[in-house]
């Protein structure tokens, strides 16, 4: 991970032109709003994924990355929240972002490029998807718990203790 | 919508394919196993009855067949982990003998080998039935010396009918398989190695360790070849363990394993992958049995190191049976090709489906844990690589020449949009 002297956030210029290196197959434009929006294809593992990537430097506390085509989906008989490592859209499940590092971490800042920080995150949580998909298990490095679904049980299993010591 | 491959790859298809390869074929410790049966049957042989009549009094015995083209594969069926080898006895035959006396004579021999379980006279060969592998003896008959690699007559004796005598040329045909395939696959070569290290099933070490053992004290000469790590070879493994698969089911007549090595030496390496090789290889062979099919004709394979050798002189059988033969073949070499096409675009879940159906359920649930474990990073802080342009994960501890790139260290982390308490 590269990163300037002092933490420097990284100009809009940068990491377009970052990303124009290292991706070249991604199409990067930058709004007049300021929102800068990426749009590539990958092929982490089986499949072929085309995704976005919105970045609004000063704006955006982190880049997002959503998959269009083919979208997210659950395994069978599951549901959304289960898919893991997500940033849960609870309005729009499938076009949910991919939660690619831990914010407590301090493993991405805006000092950071995401051509070479976000976009290698998102192909390895495809491929880790895609075995998710395959064994049920996500078999990637976690920090916490892996799934919205998860958080919720454990909050609920905690309400129900809490809620049992009061009577 | 699915979206074109713009990357060209079958990278993952390929991986799962090698995999499943490494899990059909012989495991190095097999190897030991079967090296060790060879050298006992020279030995065992050598202080028979058929003693007198070895060439200059030692007896010229080597590995034919699969095992000599490195294509051996675990036999078949879910329940069957059975192994089968073919092994050449060079005898100089005497004239006064009958057609059918050579393979009297070599089931004789034969009695009381060590760790047999039974021994079975064949049309052809004297079989030796150990408990997870079969090793048929052929007796060939050099007396003539004909020039060239070691050509001679083998001996075809049913129990009804005429035996008579069959021109064969196994060491010649071994020396031109082993010549036809692309030399220098140094980087498949690598690959194959490495999934050998986790994906080997040693099948005959848990009932006949004990062989391999003394086996292991002995430093003697290889008696079977060496591996043929080449991507050709591979794809026949795979192509032959879907046809066993495909045939058992049927009572039509298997074509002969040589039939399809030849084939395979024919058609030569195709770029781009294994599961491009694989899949030409089959529609290829398919296309030319059509071929015969539309024509009227058969296909007559020669050994090309001994013309005199029709490598498939009883498959397809003669007349309506025989097209039946062809048909059958042809339609699950198409099938096998269209399935390998379909999986090249397809996902995880329906590539493991594919592999089920191609190559059994048994095959496929080992390929899965060997999947599951070469990217389990959960409890190892193993650095995974990323291949630029397409993002193609390169597996933690798989090095390649290729230019790769390791992906920054972090863990993926969830939470609700909008909430402000994260896990």
């Amino acid at each position: 991970m590269t990163k300037t002297e002092g933490n420097k956030r990284r100009s809009a210029h940068a990491q377009l032109e970052a990303m124009r290196r290292l991706w070249p197959d991604f199409d990067g434009q930058r709004k007049a709003s300021g929102l800068i929006v990426w749009r590539g294809i990958l092929m982490p593992k089986a499949k072929v994924y085309d995704i976005a990537v919105f970045w609004h430097p000063g704006q955006f506390s982190l880049p997002f990355v959503v998959v269009i085509d083919p979208p997210i989906k659950p395994r069978s008989d599951g549901t959304f929240d289960e898919i893991p490592h997500l940033i849960f859209d609870r309005q729009n499940p499938d076009r949910s972002a991919l939660c690619l590092f831990d914010p407590e971490g301090n493993e991405w800042s805006e000092a950071d490029l995401i051509a070479e920080t976000t976009i290698y995150w998102a192909a390895e949580w495809l491929a880790y998807y895609e075995l998710w998909h395959l064994t049920g298990e996500w078999l990637g490095p976690s920090a916490g718990r892996e799934s919205v679904a998860q958080i919720v049980s454990a909050e609920a299993k905690a309400v129900r203790e809490a809620a049992q010591d009061v009577h | 919508m699915t979206h074109p491959n713009p990357f060209k790859t079958t990278a993952t298809l390929d991986e799962i394919l090698l995999d499943t390869a490494t899990i059909i074929e012989l495991s190095p410790q097999d190897r030991k196993i079967a090296e060790n049966r060879y050298r006992r049957l020279k030995t065992h042989i050598e202080a028979s009855a058929l003693a007198p009549f070895l060439i200059d009094g030692e007896s010229l015995i080597y590995a034919q067949g699969s095992i000599a083209t490195s294509t051996t594969i675990v036999r078949g069926t879910d329940d069957d982990e059975r192994f089968d080898l073919d092994a050449v006895v060079e005898i100089d035959v005497p004239e006064d003998w009958s057609a059918s006396e050579p393979l009297d004579r070599l089931e004789k021999a034969l009695q009381k080998f060590p760790g047999v379980l039974k021994i079975i006279r064949c049309t052809r060969c004297v079989q030796l039935q150990f408990a997870s592998m079969h090793m048929d003896v052929t007796i060939l008959d050099r007396r003539a010396r004909i020039m060239g690699a070691r050509p001679g007559e083998i001996f075809h004796s049913p129990d009804d009918g005429k035996a008579y005598r069959v021109p064969s040329n196994p060491w010649g045909f071994t020396d031109w398989f082993r010549s036809k395939v692309k030399p220098d696959q140094r980087q498949f070569v690598e690959l194959l190695e490495k999934r050998r290290q986790t994906g080997s099933k040693s099948r005959l070490i848990e009932v006949e360790g004990e062989v391999v053992a003394k086996a292991d004290q002995q430093d003697l000469p290889a008696a079977i070849p060496s591996r043929l790590d080449a991507q050709e070879a591979v794809a026949l493994k795979l192509l032959k363990r879907n046809l066993n698969l495909h045939y058992e089911r049927l009572l039509v007549k298997q074509p002969p394993s040589i039939y399809l090595t030849k084939f395979t030496g024919d058609f030569g390496y195709i770029d781009g992958g294994l599961s491009t090789q694989l899949y030409n290889l089959a529609l290829s062979l398919a296309g030319i049995l059509r071929g015969h099919i539309a024509n009227g004709t058969r296909p007559e394979e020669c050994n090309p190191s001994y013309s005199r050798d029709r490598i498939n002189d009883r498959w397809p059988q003669q007349g309506e049976a025989g097209v039946e033969d062809m048909k059958e073949l042809a339609g699950a070499l198409e099938y096998l090709a269209n399935r390998i096409q379909e999986m090249a675009s397809a996902s995880l879940e329906d590539i493991s489906r594919g592999i089920d159906e191609l190559f059994g359920e048994s095959i496929g649930k080992i390929q899965r844990r060997i999947l599951k474990e070469r990217y389990d990073r959960r409890d190892n802080v193993a650095p995974i690589s990323m291949r630029p342009r397409s993002g193609e994960i390169v597996p933690p501890a798989e090095s390649t020449r290729e230019t790769v790139r390791e992906v920054p260290r972090h863990r993926f982390h969830p939470f609700v949009m909008g909430d402000d308490d994260e896990d």
